[in-house]
């Protein structure tokens, strides 16, 4: 009995600590939640460019030749505007080079 | 890109059944990487061309024609909201905006590819739907990629509704603004992820990059949709395209219409989509 009486009362400081961490610093995990969400949309741009970059681009800096150039304009483009830095040895036809 | 140059300013492979997508997304990346000027000369003759693909006085039709201010695949082709969008974009890129004159043209043909009876469309299509959404075309007798009522209504769809919008809003025409505001309705009634709403999965990263290009521009974080639910459309989207992305970083569409199965395209659909939602 004096055992289950003493139980809440032990219980306070730990809920107490919870609570400050929770209420007490709500900005760092704010930004730790921005800081998670900027590396996952990063590594999907990355993931993607290395794609294009590896697998989809030819020689010549194409991307799908058989279907135009729109494809190369797209790739090349929506690269750019991931504002990824040159990669690999395309040069400046290579995706992601502006 | 640049080996594509022709002699008409044009930028696509002579053989090529698609000049005006091709030399607008050329000139949008290609401005890109003008940090210096290089290619001055070259998007100089391009913009030149796709203004000169755009229906107008040149091609003889007047304002009253439907066809005014619209641009279709290419010189002799009928035109669409589509190119017409891609053409807006072009412009833009090159830091055009609500005053040039191929942009003012350009509204004319997109207002009357609305569902929306308005001082600015008064085509036979007009009234039929007036859901406030976007068709294919107006011209060549109208055209969606959605369904037609049985009374020859022209039924709206995602892509072209939120391509709608963004061409509005990339011509000035304010928030406030009757068309505006019914493109947003209809939005806001048909707020989708999984599906490009009115086609399924057809076309879907392209709707995914222009629904993500209209949202930006329209200003707001968040996107309330017509049953009240506010969005955070860019994480949404993130998340979105997290889930669908291949493990060896691509992006494809099992329904390959609109040439979605070829994952270069739909990466760089992909891509663009993730420049305008990013934490």
């Amino acid at each position: 009995m004096t055992q289950l009486l003493r139980r809440p009362i032990a219980v306070v400081p730990v809920l107490w600590m919870a609570g400050a961490v929770l209420v007490g610093s709500p900005r760092h995990t704010y930004g730790e939640e921005q800081s998670r969400e900027q590396q996952q949309w990063q590594q999907m741009v990355d993931r993607a460019i290395e794609y294009l970059r590896v697998r989809g681009q030819r020689a010549d800096g194409s991307f799908s030749p058989q279907t135009g150039i729109g494809p190369t304009g797209l790739g090349s483009g929506g690269a750019a505007s991931g504002r990824c830095a040159a990669r690999g040895s395309h040069g400046e036809e290579g995706v992601g080079t502006t | 890109m640049t080996q594509h140059v022709q002699a008409d300013g044009g930028i696509y492979k002579s053989d090529s059944l698609h000049r005006n997508y091709d030399t607008c997304i050329a000139i949008m990346a290609l401005a890109k990487a003008n940090t210096d000027g290089r290619y001055d000369e070259i998007l100089e003759r391009a913009e030149s061309f796709v203004k000169h693909l755009q229906w107008d006085e040149s091609e003889g039709v007047d304002p009253s024609d439907v066809r005014y201010g619209g641009a279709g695949y290419g010189s002799k082709s009928r035109p669409d909201l589509s190119n017409t969008s891609f053409l807006v974009d072009a412009l833009k890129s090159l830091g055009r905006g609500e005053d040039d004159p191929a942009i003012r043209k350009a509204l004319i043909f997109v207002s009357r590819c609305q569902n929306l009876e308005s001082p600015y469309n008064d085509t036979e299509f007009a009234a039929k739907i007036n859901d406030g959404g976007f068709y294919y075309t107006v011209a060549a007798g109208g055209e969606t990629k959605a369904e037609t009522t049985p009374e020859g209504g022209l039924r709206s769809y995602g892509s072209m509704t939120y391509a709608g919008l963004k061409s509005m809003i990339y011509a000035g025409v304010e928030k406030d603004d009757p068309r505006v505001k019914a493109a947003v309705d209809f939005l806001r009634r048909h707020y989708d992820l999984e599906s490009n709403p009115g086609v399924g999965k057809q076309g879907l990263y392209y709707y995914y990059q222009t629904m993500a290009k209209a949202l930006d521009a329209f200003g707001d974080p968040s996107f309330e949709d017509a049953q009240g639910t506010s969005h955070d459309w860019k994480a949404e989207l993130r998340q979105k395209l997290a889930e669908l992305q291949q493990e060896d970083g691509s992006w494809v569409n099992s329904t390959t219409r609109w040439m979605e199965g070829d994952p270069n395209l739909v990466t760089a659909y992909a891509l663009l989509a993730l420049s305008h939602c990013r934490p």
